[in-house]
């Protein structure tokens, strides 16, 4: 389930050592950074989450073991990390999901060119408009390389459900790119 | 017609379980051959291929390595101060880590009882009593000298001719009583001389 490289640098996470943590990590930084900011729409928010899913991964890996898939497990973390902070900022969270996240999303990002700008909204518009779970589903298939039964048991969802939720994900998203991509 | 759409409603349940390689092999050969043979499930597969790798182009969204280096060190940083203790208490295999947790806690309790024993706590009855004798004699002591002192200076004879002398307004009262004393001398002396 674990490759060799990463079954050392657990071990020796396991025995605190920080530099395995940041090389274990850095692993999987860009999939995890970018699973968060597509899941809560905000860079700025994602950051946070990331700080709070690696303090619990750390915390917990001592409890890892190895019959399951290291970024399973983590994509775990990170997916209850970012379902308890929806829970309690729920609020927050429609504001941010249906009035100005293109604003949020983007403002922190003035520094990006103008066409890659463009390409992001266009991409967080359409996620936008998929339900939690087609949006869930979707996300950690797509970042945390999990298989359907693994999101299935994680989302406590009946395969079938996950299956079809997967399935709308990607009709709808197909449909909307495309008609983003021709109205621009 | 009917055949195929049968088909691909089929196709839409089980892609993503033949992508996760999570079918029956002898159904996971079907749609190998479905895939290669069939216009209408290879246009479909090929569909949803397509939007993956149109998802895996979108730029991603990069995180300062300077930044992920903080993130880190926040992480590890609150674990560091009893790792031991940690590790003593996220053990996952019971038989290996009841002794150690007992032993912790047994050492814990009778260090506990050494420093309530080895502890000079002051008793608050005895301490309590002790006070208030030492107020009792203090207070008493003072007030007994005070009143010692008054009745000594009231019993002398010279203090009630000072005062006889002095502080009487009446000049007639004073001669008569310088004249008592005098006659008293004098016959205390007339006593002496007869013996």
């Amino acid at each position: 389930m674990v490759d060799y490289l990463e079954s050392i640098l657990i071990k020796r996470c396991k025995d605190h050592d920080t530099d395995a943590f940041t090389q274990l990590m850095t692993m999987y930084k860009e999939h995890l950074f970018l699973y968060l900011v597509r899941k809560c729409g905000n860079r700025e928010r994602a950051e946070d989450l990331l700080q709070e899913t690696l303090i619990k991964i750390w915390k917990n890996i001592p409890k890892y073991q190895e019959k399951e898939k290291f970024s399973s497990w983590i994509f775990s973390i990170a997916h209850n990390v970012s379902v308890d902070y929806h829970r309690k900022n729920s609020v927050r969270k429609i504001v941010s999901n249906f009035e100005n996240l293109d604003d949020m999303l983007y403002e922190e990002n003035i520094s990006l060119d103008y066409e890659r700008k463009e390409r992001l909204k266009l991409l967080n518009d359409a996620l936008s408009n998929l339900s939690e779970l087609q949006k869930e589903v979707f996300l950690l298939r797509q970042h945390g390389e999990m298989t359907f039964r693994e999101i299935a048991k994680l989302t406590n969802q009946p395969l079938n459900t996950v299956l079809s939720h997967m399935n709308y994900a990607v009709k709808k998203l197909k449909k909307l790119l495309r008609t983003e991509n021709a109205e621009r | 017609m009917q055949k195929d759409n049968h088909l691909i409603e089929e196709f839409e349940k089980e892609v993503w379980l033949f992508l996760d390689n999570d079918l029956p092999s002898e159904r996971m050969s079907f749609w190998e051959t479905q895939i290669r043979n069939n216009l209408v499930i290879k246009q479909k597969f090929e569909e949803i291929q397509n939007l993956i790798s149109e998802y895996d182009a979108f730029p991603s969204e990069e995180l300062e390595h300077t930044k992920f280096k903080a993130m880190i060190s926040n992480a590890t940083k609150r674990e560091r101060l009893f790792p031991n203790l940690k590790s003593l208490f996220s053990s996952n295999n019971d038989s290996e880590s009841v002794i150690p947790k007992i032993a912790f806690v047994t050492s814990l309790t009778i260090a506990a009882i050494v420093m309530l024993l080895l502890s000079q706590k002051p008793n608050p009855v005895k301490e309590l009593s002790t006070e208030l004798f030492e107020w009792n004699d203090e207070i008493t002591t003072t007030q007994i000298q005070n009143i010692s002192n008054s009745i000594s200076l009231v019993d002398n004879e010279n203090l009630k001719n000072y005062i006889m002398y002095n502080l009487s307004s009446d000049e007639w009262s004073r001669d008569i009583y310088s004249i008592k004393n005098q006659i008293q001398n004098l016959d205390e002396k007339t006593n002496q001389t007869e013996f």
